[in-house]
């Protein structure tokens, strides 16, 4: 699949000898009950192959291993993302991360994802809802612009001068970090500690392909207790003097008449580091990555800067951060002829509806102008992506930055890596030479 | 069916089963959107002419009743079922209200203290006009130089109400008068999220009753301060706002000329805070001064400029 996208890009690394950056292809497995090697460091590194052969042999599967069902069509996974009557709630699928042994002692840990709004269903906190509406709109995130830009060129200058870098680790990892302390109101100096924390969450949340349950569960704790140190802190210090930030404004919302609790506003801000950094961080390094594969798409973005919100789009489509949403069927149906039963687990695969054939024409190419685009990355209906606006700000911006100051930059190495899981679509680097001015 | 979208000045063809955002998107127009089914209210637009099919499904909390008698649509949720005009109201962070010309009738005129007279109209023909709180509208009347007001109502209200100095003459009910609006960028950040103090002078306080009144109406629930001057010609609708709102202080001084002061004993720290000012030019450039000097980003302060001031 991959080796119409290979390419040799000598001038690139600017007379070095230099590997061409090229992607591994990879073969799905012949084994139906196995979701035709799904959950395998293969798929892990490229899972479009794998997804196309679900795609087309089983697009409503039960998988053992998930014990949930994988929907890979672009039909059903859009109609799937907007139906109000699948749960969210992920309470049951969070205890199954916890080790086996006395489950009870980590029952906190999960009591803290529950209070995640992501994670919630009911009515609780539309007030709450409707305040992060606010603190996201298009119009909002417009005027937070110009300190986007600015955190962005700040990443940037700390980079002058050096020909090697990480883009991911030392560029794309920083932005929606920083982006993050801004929104919070939370200082500078603080990135380190908010971007382990974020890191660590999705890791739990995200689940790697062989989790030790019990190492995890404990890091849990430990990163649980460390954030009520730290966030209680700022939440008293926002409840005596307030600013233009979201902990300020939890602190003062009101929901049904009643404030939130300490422990909501302390859920709500690691769900916005967590939810928001990680995902912003995989757009903007995975971008830079895709491009290097397609360098005609390359050439035309350095050329034609003002095309960076459709090619935001298609990064967001081609590379999908999160590759899958979970929800409960909250009674007996239908899909794509298979019965779903009340309280079975649904995998809304989103990398896979973005790769259908069904919606997109040749779905494997990287298209700067793709259009119309409407790929299933940040959802739609009641769960869409809360952040949405702010993500497409932060890819938007970074990689256009990024382009101008070094529109010849190239991948310094033979090959990418990716975090050990299936979920969603984490490198572990980003190496790259780039011409200094 | 067609639909011209304003201000963005092209007519896109709208396919059957498609929602005017759906077709506009496809048509590469950089309209604002957010979740696409009716939940976050990204999409609000206005709908200039025509009908539109909304369904039942979208979310109240982000489109009320009154916004929709009013003309306000989710485009992500609207099908038309003709040939449509449909406004957006926010391009690039900015709002832009389709402007209209109204023609109105002086329901009623209360004299107040000072010379100040509270005006409220009927609107006759030309409407709804929507706006944002705190812009203003130009009034003219036969014989009458036009003037400059702004709108003290909600914008979800159907009559519309100004506040006018001696300077504007004597205002009779039955009297026609055209309004030409809305105007003016100094409205209301409703995703402001840190705490918003008002200063007003005069009738500037018209605009402060409904930026004030609009951002509690709206649910914000920050510290919000009101600092007046020579505002007794309106002292229960002071009352009325202070009712209820806890997070809500407003402080009465007896000349314009202490409002700086007052800021300086009200405001300790005015970092992340959010100013509106409605007064004259020598107490804008004081207060103004006195917010700086506590703090305030100079881009958070947003001024209205008295008339006749």
């Amino acid at each position: 699949m991959m080796s119409q996208t290979m390419i040799d890009n000598p001038d690139a690394a600017h007379g070095r000898k230099s590997a061409p950056f090229r992607m591994r292809t990879v073969e799905p497995g012949p084994d139906p009950a196995d979701s035709f090697g799904l959950f395998t460091s293969a798929a892990v590194y490229d899972p479009y192959p794998f997804y196309a052969r679900l795609r087309e042999r089983d697009p409503v599967h039960w998988s053992e291993r998930a014990g949930a069902w994988l929907v890979t069509r672009y039909r059903e996974v859009f109609d799937l993302q907007a139906n109000s009557e699948l749960s969210v709630d992920r309470v049951e699928t969070l205890y199954s991360y916890l080790p086996q042994v006395r489950r009870e002692r980590f029952s906190f840990v999960i009591e803290h994802y529950t209070r995640w709004l992501l994670y919630r269903d009911d009515a609780y906190h539309d007030r709450l809802k409707l305040l992060f509406m606010k603190a996201m709109t298009p119009r909002a995130v417009e005027l937070m612009k110009p300190r986007i830009a600015a955190r962005v060129a700040e990443v940037l200058d700390t980079l002058a001068g050096r020909e090697h870098f990480d883009a991911y680790l030392e560029f794309a990892a920083r932005i929606p970090v920083l982006v993050m302390l801004d929104l919070l109101g939370l200082p500078s100096a603080d990135e380190q500690r908010l971007r382990h924390w974020s890191d660590r969450c999705s890791n739990f949340l995200f689940q790697p392909v062989n989790p030790d349950r019990e190492a995890m569960a404990e890091e849990q704790r430990r990163i649980l207790d460390e954030q009520q140190d730290y966030f209680m802190a700022h939440i008293t210090a926002r409840r005596a003097r307030p600013g233009a930030d979201m902990i300020s404004a939890m602190v003062h919302a009101e929901v049904s008449g009643e404030r939130l609790t300490d422990l909501e506003i302390l859920a709500t801000c690691n769900m916005m580091a967590t939810a928001g950094g990680g995902t912003s961080r995989s757009a903007i390094s995975l971008a830079l990555m895709n491009l290097q594969r397609f360098p005609d798409q390359l050439a035309r973005l350095v050329a034609e800067p003002e095309r960076i919100n459709l090619a935001a789009e298609e990064f967001l489509r081609f590379d999908a951060p999160t590759q899958r949403g979970i929800r409960t069927a909250r009674a007996d149906f239908t899909l794509g002829g298979k019965t779903i039963r009340r309280g079975d687990i649904l995998h809304i695969m989103i990398g896979a509806a973005n790769h259908d054939p069904a919606a997109f024409a040749d779905p494997e190419r990287l298209d700067i102008a793709r259009n119309p685009n409407r790929h299933a990355t940040l959802g739609h209906g009641v769960h869409y992506c809360l952040g949405a606006s702010l993500a497409r700000m932060e890819l938007r911006l970074a990689v256009a930055e990024f382009l101008r100051r070094y529109p010849d930059y190239a991948i310094d190495a033979p090959d990418v890596e990716f975090m050990d899981r299936t979920a969603s679509r984490r490198l572990t680097g980003l190496p790259v030479v780039v011409r200094q001015a | 069916m067609r639909v011209r979208i304003e201000p963005f000045d092209v007519e896109i063809e709208v396919p059957a089963g498609a929602t005017v955002l759906e077709a506009a998107l496809d048509a590469g127009i950089d309209y604002p959107f957010a979740c696409q089914q009716g939940q976050c209210g990204s999409c609000k637009s206005i709908l200039i002419r025509g009908r539109v099919d909304m369904g039942t499904t979208y979310n109240p909390l982000v489109l009320s009743d009154a916004e929709r008698r009013r003309g306000a649509i989710l485009a992500c949720q609207s099908h038309p079922l003709e040939d449509c005009v449909v406004a957006v109201v926010e391009i690039g962070g900015v709002v832009a209200h389709p402007q209209r010309h109204l023609r109105c009738t002086v329901e009623s005129t209360e004299a107040r203290a000072d010379g100040i007279a509270i005006v409220r109209l009927a609107v006759h023909s030309g409407g709804p006009m929507t706006f944002a709180a705190g812009q203003s509208a130009e009034l003219s009347a036969p014989g009458r130089a036009p003037l400059t007001a702004w709108m003290a109502n909600l914008p979800d209200d159907d009559t519309l109400e100004f506040h006018l100095g001696p300077q504007a003459g004597q205002w009779c009910a039955g009297m026609d008068v055209a309004v030409t609006g809305p105007a003016g960028d100094a409205y209301l950040h409703e995703e402001h999220l840190g705490p918003m103090i008002g200063v007003a002078e005069g009738v500037g306080l018209s605009g402060l009753l409904g930026i004030f009144g609009q951002a509690l109406a709206c649910g914000m629930r920050q510290p919000m301060w009101l600092i007046v001057a020579a505002t007794a010609y309106c002292p229960e609708r002071l009352q009325a706002l202070a009712a209820g709102a806890a997070n809500l202080r407003i402080v009465a001084v007896p000349e314009p000329a202490h409002l700086a002061e007052q800021i300086a004993a009200t405001v300790g720290d005015a970092r992340g805070t959010r100013a509106y000012i409605a007064a004259s030019t020598a107490t804008r450039a004081a207060v103004r001064q006195s917010l700086i000097e506590r703090g305030m980003a100079s881009d958070c302060i947003l001024e209205h400029l008295l008339p006749g001031a």
